[in-house]
Parts: structure tokens; sequence; C-alpha cells
């Protein structure tokens, strides 16, 4: 036995055989120093052993089994998709705002076919805080502001990506409500989610971007309020609205949507699970001042395979990721913002080596601590800065999200 | 036990066992989980993350005696998995409003922070050890690798534990 068994104390209540155990305790019988290391590795073994205060159980959402479609409802639903189709491309030149009767009258159809809240119950409008009332509508089940649920908060004007930052800030700085935070939920339908964290009497709160519309439902479950949720999309689907399009052209998410689909870039992750883009806003804690990206927050997209861990505040890098500067950008600001990043390891946000210029107006660096790569490209007005897994795939990607926003 | 990628088709007699489970195995997970995580929602998100995955992949039947190891098994990975992440890039989600601390619970946060500052392979070890009571045997198995890589493990986290602890401020 070595003078000082520092390892076999260290993994003393492990499975040490008998003779080992006896030995290392006389040891420590012996030794000053060893036996303050027991002590301290018993004091250790003692704080992570502390149980974790009881915590109440989330609610579970319950998978729904598939539903198989004969072949004569799958061609009834190609015609009123057709049917609806026309409609929407009719309907879509005459109504560029939804009001508060349109809006209860969706909520008042999706509330009954979701199964939240009375079946007979009708929606009527209520009256919103002066802060929200120029932009948007909102309305309850029966009409009261005082029950829990269903509520539909409705955007009454066309809302981008990089609004919504901004609007569940609004929302949940607002007394009237009480949502709590909001947290990204997964979703695969093309649409993102935020879903609250705590509620107010007003039960669980769900906001939905599907381009061009933003709204908010309530009701008193998780799952209650998926429901509806699915329900009111379904709705705007139906109804001679401007079409849901994904089209913008300065969305983070809707433009490296479609550059990955362009590049050819995978849209399934390794088990078949289709990827999803997922909104993030870069950590506030670093003071906007000191970073050069500052400008970049509310602009910044992954298309990964988070799904199911979107609300976590971390992600790979090697997916793909587009941060999507707002402003007009000159060659000369992008250098600029080029400057090598490094902050304190508690406080790290964009560590990468140094910028290699690859061309005129694109950069390539790597990841400091994993392989992933990153692109960056300034093609004036445009400034943005892309990651992927290989120095290739991100100069693919970079020239697709440029090729997307260049086009007309 | 290996994980599978293939898709499990969900019937309703598997949903309803899946239920169950979740009612039996989900408080001892999320304190697990929590103990690995800096915030409630984030282990609240790992643990729907687990049972997400169980059910998509082939594994025990959840009514079996295997599911809780099994359980464990996926919650670890997917806990090393976030923390291994963390460490490359770091979001929030969104800036909202946080509660104020609560003294009480200064001590147990230290743990936590110092739990996931560490590396994910070393504390989930220790967690699965010190907190959940699992013997290096069943850890070795759950996790797939040796008995003596277990207790590597354990003794080295139980090093860098000390070391981050003390680096964070704790008194031993």
């Amino acid at each position: 036995m070595t003078a000082h068994p520092l390892e076999l104390i260290a993994g003393m209540d492990d499975g040490l055989d008998l003779d080992q155990k006896d030995r290392v305790v006389r040891h420590i019988g012996e030794c000053d120093t060893c036996r303050s290391l027991a002590r301290t590795m018993q004091r250790i073994d003692g704080l992570i052993a502390t149980p974790e205060p009881a915590l109440p159980l989330p609610e579970r959402a319950t998978p729904r089994e598939g539903v198989r479609v004969a072949g004569w409802a799958f061609a009834f639903a190609v015609v009123v998709t057709l049917v609806a189709t026309m409609a929407v491309l009719v309907g879509s030149s005459r109504q560029t705002q939804v009001g508060s009767s349109e809006a209860c009258g969706v909520l008042a159809v999706a509330a009954r076919s979701a199964g939240v809240g009375a079946v007979t119950a009708r929606a009527a409008a209520i009256e919103l805080p002066a802060s929200l009332s120029e932009s948007w509508t909102a309305c309850a089940n029966g009409g009261r502001a005082d029950r829990a649920g269903p509520w539909l908060l409705f955007r009454s004007r066309p809302t981008e990506g990089q609004e919504v930052r901004g609007l569940l800030v609004a929302l949940t700085t607002t007394d009237r409500f009480a949502f709590g935070k909001f947290s990204p939920a997964s979703t695969a339908d093309g649409t993102e989610r935020w879903i609250s964290t705590s509620g107010s009497g007003l039960g669980q709160a769900m906001a939905v971007l599907a381009d061009p519309y933003f709204f908010v439902v309530t009701a008193p479950s998780r799952d209650a309020t998926e429901r509806l949720a699915a329900a009111v999309l379904a709705e705007l689907r139906r109804r001679p609205w401007p079409p849901l399009s994904d089209a913008s052209k300065t969305d983070a998410c809707a433009v490296l949507r479609r550059a990955v689909s362009s590049a050819g870039l995978p849209t399934k992750d390794a088990s078949g699970s289709p990827l999803t883009t997922h909104r993030h806003w870069l950590d506030m804690s670093v003071p906007a001042d000191n970073w050069p990206y500052g400008h970049m927050l509310t602009n910044v997209c992954g298309f990964d395979s988070d799904a199911g861990l979107s609300s976590l505040p971390v992600v790979a890098l090697n997916d793909s990721h587009l941060i999507l500067r707002e402003e007009p950008t000159t060659l000369q600001q992008a250098n600029g913002l080029l400057a090598p990043l490094s902050f304190p390891s508690d406080r790290t946000v964009f560590n990468v080596y140094g910028w290699v210029q690859i061309e005129a107006g694109m950069w390539l660096t790597h990841g400091e601590d994993s392989p992933w790569s990153a692109v960056a490209v300034s093609d004036e007005p445009y400034f943005f800065v892309v990651t992927q897994a290989t120095d290739e795939a991100a100069i693919q990607l970079a020239r697709a999200v440029l090729a997307e926003l260049k086009r007309p | 036990m290996q994980e599978s990628a293939a898709p499990m088709p969900v019937s309703a007699l598997h949903a309803a066992e899946w239920d169950l489970a979740y009612r039996t195995h989900g408080h001892a997970l999320l304190r697990y989980l929590r103990r690995l995580s800096p915030t409630q929602e984030m282990a609240e998100e790992l643990l729907h993350e687990t049972f997400a995955r169980a059910m998509r992949t082939q594994g025990p039947e959840p009514s079996s005696d295997d599911i809780r190891p099994w359980l464990y098994r996926i919650a670890t990975n997917i806990a090393i998995d976030q923390s291994r992440r963390a460490r490359r890039f770091r979001f929030v989600p969104f800036l909202g409003i946080e509660p104020a601390p609560d003294r009480d619970t200064d001590q147990i946060d230290l743990v936590r922070r110092v739990l996931h500052a560490m590396p994910p392979e070393q504390s989930t070890a220790l967690v699965l050890r010190l907190h959940e009571g699992f013997a290096p045997p069943e850890i070795a198995v759950m996790l797939g690798i040796s008995e003596s890589a277990v207790r590597s493990r354990l003794v080295r986290g139980r090093r860098k534990f000390q070391e981050t602890y003390e680096r964070m401020g704790g008194l031993l």
C-alpha cells in the first residue's frame, strides 16, 4: 500500500474488498492527512446524498394513436383542401387584419372541436389593457374574464418571428394575465410554440407563431391547451384569411428552413425524426455593449434535433443555425463585428478561434471545444453567421441562406 | 441494454401502461434530474424527454421490472448530452421574471451547480450512487460500462466535486 492510499479512501464506500478496506481503515487511524481526507469525502457524500425536495410531477402530454384514413376520405380531404385553398387565395386580398368578432368566432369553433370548455358556451370579446389593445384582440369562453379558460389572445396584425420576444415580454409583464415565463415547446408542424411555466387563474398558456399569425391560448391543462392551439390553427387554415405562408424575408427561422431545404442538408435526424426550427434569444446576461453581436440577439434560429429539449437553454452548434442581423450592415461594419470573442467560462456565449477570410465577404471559424464550423457572410446590406458540423456544410448553408435573402 | 433507434408504435393499451410507469417512476426520476439540473424547468423538460424517448425506442415493457434501470439509463444519457451541449453554447429561452433566491435552498442550489459544472460522466455516476442509492454493479449495467470504470468515475468525481465546490465558494 502506498504511503497515502488516496484513491482507496475516495472510493472506500464503493465496494472495496474486505482486505483493502481493513488496510485503509488502519491507515486512517494512524494518518492525520488521510483522516482529514476521509472526513472530506464523507462530507461530499453527504452533500450529494441530501434528498431533493419533493416536486410535483408535471402533467405528461399523452401521445395519440395514429388515425387510419380511408381512400375516399383522403380524396374528400384533397377536394376540401383545394376548395379551401381557393377560398384562401380569394380571401387573402380582402383581409389584412383580424378583429375581435372574428377571433371570437375562431375560439368558439376551436374550443368545441378541442373539447375544451363548455360545449354550449359562446366566446365573447373582453377588454384588454391599453398597452395591448392597439395590436391585440381577446376573447374568453362565455365572455367572462374571471374563469379558467379557454381564452384566445390574437395579434390583430401580421407578426414576424423576430417580434415574438418583445411580445412575450409585454404579455408576461402585464398584470392582467400573470402568465409567468414562456419557454419554447416542441412542434413538428412548421409552427413555433412557447408554453408558460406557470399560470394564473387562466390556466396553462401557449403562444403560437404561425406566419403571419401570432396568438396565445389558455386552457386548464397543458394537454387541453395543446389541443386548443391545434384546433385554432386548423380553424385559421380553414378560414378565407391570409394563408399561413412561412415566407418572411427577414426572419431567421423562415430563412433557415428554406435554406436547409434548398442546400440539401439533412431534414431528419439519425432516427428519422424530422428536425425542426427552434428560435433562440441569446443570453442577455452578457452586456450588449460589450458584445458585438448584441444587435442580432432577437433573430437567431436553430434547425436541429432538440425536439423535446427545446426549452433547454442550450444548443449544439453542429446542427444548422442562423444568426441574422436585422439592420443593414456594410462590409466595414461586418469586419468590426467579427472581432474574436472570449468571455469567462461561466458566461461563455460564443467562443471561437479567429475568423479566416476564405473569399470576399466570407469568413470561416471553428468551435473552440467541439467539432462545429461557423461561416460569416457580409453581402451588403446582409450580414449573418451560420453554423454546421463541417466546413463544407457550413459554407453550403451560408450560400443557400444568401440565395434565399437575395431571392426576389 | 442498448437504446434502439427504431420507432415504436404506441397503442392505447401501451399508452396506459406508460402513464402508469410515469406515475410510478416519475417522481424519483424528477428528483434525480433535478439534482443534475440548474433549474426545475430543465429537470421537467429532461423528464418529459426521458419518457418520450423511452416510448419511441424498443426497450423493456413499461410494466416490467427492468423498466426502472432502463429509464434511469435514458435519463442519464439525456442529462449527459444536455450537459455537453451546455458547454458549447448557451442560450436562454426567454428572459422572464425569475423568482427571488430562497436562502434555505442556497446550499442545495450550490450542490446542483457544482454537479452541473462537473464532467457529466462523473456527476451522473455520483448522483446515481449517492442520491439514488444504486450499487456500482447496477450502475455499470445501467451505463453499459465496467464496474471498475464506475468506481473510477466515482473516485475522480468526488475529487472534482471537492475542487469545484471550493472554487464556487463552498466550505467543506
